[in-house]
Parts: structure tokens; C-alpha cells; sequence
């Protein structure tokens, strides 16, 4: 069977013969002298194309090439390339890395940045929807809240506090005894505990009413007792300017003290889309960068303000371009527009609460890839509409562009060609802007 | 970015052209643009007209393709680059011979065992290497179309076997099949010559 020992003796050469059968092989070729001769064939061959293949190429003839570079000018074609510098200092034959070729699953591609930023950004609209929509799902909104206070209410920071002090049946009992026995010298003879349920002040109900007592079947009632309500007298006993100083002994400090006023108990939130645009400073084009971007807004305390944003940076970066001049390749700069995805948070000063329609505020956006970017801006509010906020200040977002690594990509990418950097090209940047931005936000 | 010592692949070079550095393309050129003018030349010996139009042909469908080939996939960038020069010569091929499918150009046995016994009948004198080397071009583009091809794209151009099945279209079975019956012919139709070598 000559066609099956030539086979198996160029799957041998190729190294893809199995062992057991590469001893039978070696076996026949040690007792045969033809197989020898075919082995000795083959090996010749091989050789003589091997030569083939490293010497003996084809050339492409240049009008080829000049005819191929042409029409491809036409379709669009940008690198100034003539024949000669394409030809010129490019090797006629350059090695194929074998381990270039390893196929890589694409899934592991995603580096571990997106993985944070897609968390974040789950994150920021999960946030977003619970304020927006959380009373569809039985949760209270700040909306919620905010409708409540206006209506004499007080807001959930302060019912959250409630539970770390005394009842407020047992506050209530204790200050009306106290009260009662020093000024209005009325008998307690009903007790609260029983014919109100809830004590308003401190609770969610209709405002400036207080439904009136339901006494208990078992429970005197006296005629000449006036009926227990939470009146305009009462309200003046617990004016926190007047009787502050009688309940000093009845622990209840901490209620009055967060009942004061406060910038806390306006506490609202924003939804608003933002955009910015200018140059940055010593950046060499005249084109402008700008900043597109979806933010939410908290009042975090009294005047202070958090956002978290999720938007598009627009930025002219200076990238590395690969040219000929003079028949040497030479790499040069020049302003191309970069599209970067970014998330950020910032912390903000804002002068509302004191009717000054101001705010400042300075924070850090992130693109992923572990580029930061940091901002800043002041700005104007006002509100043409109830829920409608417009801000128009000045903005800033400015970071350091790295263009030696775009430089020596390019020399690793185009080493083939040896090419040279450009004299006077800059290893770093400031980019960004520094412009005029605009807000619009509904306040929820 | 490409770190500093590491050797830079087509795939990195494809990347660039991508993102729209045309140098890139330039560049690939510079690596591939003999290679492809060898293989179409050894694919195309019944059509040597036609050489220079398909070489042509092939660049500016790699161009115009260049979101085509994903430089993050499997397959390496030179194996799709001799696809597309395969398939822009096979279909000049087939314009050429009036064929309807590339079936029509599968190897005839008997055309085979003629080429075989015709060869054995040469005689050659006593070659030097650079003859030697001329007798195999020779050889090889006397090759059936189907057998020629997979020559070429394994002994010329290195391409593995899966390489070659991928940028052909066939299974890698039937690749190496081909590459045997390929490299047996040239033996057969050398084996005076090699023997006086």
C-alpha cells in the first residue's frame, strides 16, 4: 500500500503523525529502500519550496500598485501614499506571529471598568425610578413627602427619629399633666392614651384639624369638661419659642429643635438634563468641546447639594496621524474630535434656601477606562413653572490628555515603515472646556 | 496600546485601518501585496490576463469591507485576506471557463493519471538548485485548479490546514486530502529530477 505509507509519511513531515504509527513508520522506512527514496523525495521538495517561498517571490509591478492607489482614491481613500512610499521602507516579507493568531473570546474583552461603570450606572436610573415612580409601588416618594409638609406635616427625617425617644403617647400624657397642673388647671380625667389614637403634631393627617376625641364606653365622661382637641391653645402651649423652657425636664428637646424651620424640610429633588460648550484653555483648536449630560439632583443637607450624571463628552484631543513626507513616514498631531461616554458625582453649594438662586458646585466624572475628568461650575437657577427649573453659569470639565501613548502606538504600529515623530510634538494637554452651560430640570 | 518589544499583528495593523487610519492599510499592503500577487498569480495560470485586474479587484474589496472582518474573532486576518483573493479569482475563473459551479472544476481522475504518466515520461538532465526550483513553479502551475490552490496557500504561503480550509470554504479533511494528492503529483511528476538532485 505505497499511497498509505506516503501519506503516512507526509503526515510525519507535517508532525501530525500518531506515535503508534510513527514507529510503524519508522520500522517500514528501516526495511524498505523505497520508502527511503520516497522519504528523500519529499524531503527534497520541501526544500526546494521552502526556498521558493523565502526567495523566490512575485513582486508587484508598480503600475499595479499606482493603478490600485488610484482607484482607491476614489473611493475615499485619505493616506497621502504615492508608490514610492508605500514601497519604500516596507519589508517585501514580515513573519506572521503565530501566537497573534490564538482566537480570544470577545466576552473577555469586557474589562472589569465596564463591568463598575455598568453597575453604576444600574445604579443611578434604579434611583432614579424609585423617586420618580416609587408611589405606583406602594413606596413613599420625596414628592410624597414634600406634598406632606407643605401641608403642615413634618417630613420623614424627623417621623424617623421619632423612634428612638419616648412614645408619643407617653411625651403627650406627660406634657398635658404638666400643663394642665400649672397653668390651665384643668383635670386630666380622660386619658389620651384612649381617645386619641394618634397625636397630630407629630403625625401624617388632615391638616389643621383634629378630629375630636372618641371616648371609650367604660370612661367618665364629665359635662363640665371641655372636649379634648388639639386647639389654638394648645398649639400656643407648645409654641417652641414660648415653652421651650417648661419642657426642658420632659426630654423633648430633640423634637423642637428639628421642628425648627430648615432648609431640610424643603428638601426636594431634580431630574434635569444639562449641556456645556467651550474651549479649554491652550488647546490649539478653535472647535468646541462640549459636555451633554442626564443628572440627578438631592439636597443632601441644609445647603448642600449632591447629583450623580450619566452623559457624553464631545472633546478635540490630539491624536498621532501617520503621514509621508518627503518619502519617510512621519508621524505628526492634529485636534480630532473624541466621543467618550462618562458618569460622575458632585457636590454643590447651593444658596436656595436663603432665596439667593445660586449654586456651586465641583465634582469627578469617569469614562471607564480609568480617565478622570474634573469639573466644575456655578450656576443660576430660576423657576419660570412650579416643578420647572432653568440654571444657566459657567462650567468647566478639564483633564490631562496623554499624547505620547498615541505616539508610540503609532510607532509600534507603523514600525515597519520607520517612521519619525514630527518635531515640536507634545507629549500632554489640557483638554475639555470652559464655556457657558445651560440646565433645564423638574423639580420632583 | 501596544506595549513596548511586542510584535504587531495584522489584527492590530486591521484595528487601526478601522478605526480610520488608511496608513493601516498601507501597511498590510506592504506585508501582503507580494503574497497575493504570487498566490493569484499561481491560481490564475490559465488566465494571466486577468492578474493584475483581480489583484486589483481583491484590494479594493478588502477596503471597501473594512468593518467586515472582525480583527477580535477567530479567524486570523490573513486567512480572510487569501479568501477574498480566492474568491474574486475563482469567480474570474469560472466567467473564463464558462462554468456554473465550482464542482465543474473538481479534479478528473483520468486528467490526473495523464498528467502523471505524462510526466514520468520527461527527462531532465542533471538540474542545478535554481532549475530545480523553476521545474517546481512549473509543476505546480500545471496543478489541477483545486489541488494548485491548497498547494500554494500551505507551501508558499504557510497557512495551517485549518487556515486554508477556512479561507477556501472546505472542510479541513478535505483540505489535507488535496494537500496529499497535491504534493504526490509534484513528487511523481519530479521524481527523475529529484533523483539526479
Amino acid at each position: 500500500m505505497p499511497a498509505l505509507n506516503e501519506d503516512c509519511i507526509l503526515d510525519f513531515l507535517d508532525g501530525r503523525l500518531a506515535p503508534g504509527d510513527e514507529e510503524e513508520l519508522l520500522h517500514t522506512l528501516a526495511v524498505s529502500p523505497e520508502r527511503r527514496q520516497l522519504l528523500r523525495e519529499h524531503l527534497k521538495l520541501r526544500e526546494l519550496t521552502s526556498t521558493i517561498a523565502k526567495h523566490e517571490r512575485f513582486h508587484v509591478p508598480e503600475h499595479v500598485t499606482g493603478q490600485l492607489f488610484a482607484t482607491l482614491g476614489t473611493l475615499g481613500f485619505t493616506a497621502p501614499a504615492s508608490t514610492e512610499a508605500i514601497l519604500t521602507n516596507a519589508p517585501q516579507l514580515v513573519k506572521q506571529r503565530e501566537d497573534d493568531r490564538k482566537p480570544v473570546a470577545a466576552a473577555w474583552r469586557v474589562r472589569f471598568s465596564s463591568l463598575v461603570t455598568a453597575c453604576l450606572v444600574s445604579f443611578m436610573l434604579g434611583i432614579g425610578a424609585f423617586y420618580v415612580f416609587g408611589s405606583d409601588f406602594g413606596v413613599r416618594t420625596l414628592s410624597d413627602q414634600r406634598n406632606l409638609s407643605k401641608n403642615g406635616t413634618r417630613s420623614h427625617s424627623l417621623a424617623a427619629r421619632s423612634a428612638e425617644v419616648p412614645s408619643l403617647h407617653e411625651q403627650f400624657d406627660a406634657a398635658s399633666a404638666h400643663l394642665s397642673a400649672s397653668r390651665l388647671n384643668v383635670q386630666p380625667v380622660v386619658s389620651l392614651r384612649s381617645t386619641v389614637g394618634t397625636f397630630p403634631f407629630y403625625r401624617d393627617a388632615n391638616p389643621g384639624t383634629m378630629p375630636e376625641p372618641v371616648l371609650a364606653s367604660n370612661e367618665p365622661v364629665l359635662q363640665e369638661a371641655a372636649p379634648i382637641s388639639c386647639t389654638a391653645a394648645r398649639d400656643t402651649h407648645l409654641d417652641p419659642t414660648s415653652s421651650l423652657p417648661k419642657f426642658s425636664t420632659l426630654q423633648v428637646q430633640p423634637y423642637w429643635g428639628a421642628a425648627l424651620p430648615s432648609p431640610l424640610q424643603d428638601q426636594k429633588g431634580t431630574i434635569s438634563v444639562r449641556f456645556g460648550s467651550g474651549r479649554a484653555p491652550g488647546n490649539t483648536t478653535m472647535a468646541f468641546s462640549s459636555l451633554s449630560e442626564l443628572k440627578f439632583t438631592w439636597t443632601i443637607w441644609n445647603y448642600i447639594v449632591g447629583s450623580a450624571s450619566l452623559g457624553q463628552l464631545m472633546s478635540y484631543e490630539r491624536k498621532a496621524q501617520i503621514a509621508p513626507q518627503n518619502g519617510a513616514w512621519v508621524i505628526s498631531t492634529a485636534p480630532q474630535l473624541s466621543s467618550i461616554p462618562v458618569i460622575g458625582a458632585e457636590l454643590g453649594m447651593t444658596l436656595d434656601p436663603l432665596d439667593i438662586p445660586l449654586e456651586a458646585s465641583g465634582g469627578v466624572m469617569y469614562d471607564g477606562g480609568g480617565n478622570r475628568y474634573f469639573r466644575g461650575g456655578l450656576f443660576a437657577h430660576f423657576e419660570p413653572l412650579a416643578a420647572l427649573s432653568v440654571g444657566v453659569g459657567i462650567e468647566g470639565l478639564l483633564y490631562k490628555h496623554d499624547i505620547s501613548g498615541d505616539v508610540k502606538n503609532k510607532l509600534m504600529v507603523f514600525r515597519d515603515f520607520s517612521p519619525t515623530v514630527a518635531s515640536g510634538t507634545p507629549n500632554k494637554e489640557t483638554s475639555g472646556f470652559i464655556g457657558p452651560s445651560v440646565e433645564v430640570g423638574w423639580h420632583f | 496600546m501596544l506595549t513596548q518589544g511586542r510584535v504587531v499583528s495584522d489584527e492590530d495593523i486591521w484595528r487601526s485601518f478601522q478605526s480610520g487610519e488608511d496608513a493601516a492599510f498601507n501597511m498590510l499592503y506592504a506585508r501582503y501585496g507580494d503574497r497575493i500577487y504570487g498566490y493569484l498569480r499561481m491560481l490564475l495560470t490559465s488566465s494571466p490576463a486577468l492578474l493584475d485586474d483581480i489583484f486589483q479587484e481583491t484590494w479594493i474589496l478588502v477596503f471597501k469591507n473594512r468593518q467586515r472582518f472582525d480583527s477580535n474573532g477567530p479567524g486570523s486576518f490573513a486567512g480572510w485576506l487569501f479568501k477574498v483573493a480566492h474568491n474574486a479569482a475563482i469567480s474570474e475563473v469560472r466567467k473564463v471557463h464558462h462554468t456554473t459551479s465550482i464542482e465543474e472544476l473538481t479534479i478528473d481522475s483520468e486528467l490526473i493519471e495523464g498528467f502523471v504518466v505524462e510526466a514520468k515520461q520527461e527527462n531532465f538532465g542533471d538540474p542545478t538548485t535554481e532549475e530545480l526550483m523553476v521545474h517546481v513553479v512549473q509543476t505546480v502551475e500545471e496543478l489541477p485548479l483545486l489541488l494548485r490552490e491548497v498547494f500554494v496557500l500551505s507551501e508558499f504561503d504557510r497557512l495551517t490546514l485549518d487556515q486554508i480550509a477556512d479561507t477556501l470554504g472546505i472542510t479541513r479533511a478535505n483540505a489535507r486530502v488535496r494537500l496529499f494528492r497535491a504534493r504526490r503529483m509534484i513528487r511523481e511528476r519530479l521524481t527523475k529530477v529529484l533523483e539526479l538532485s
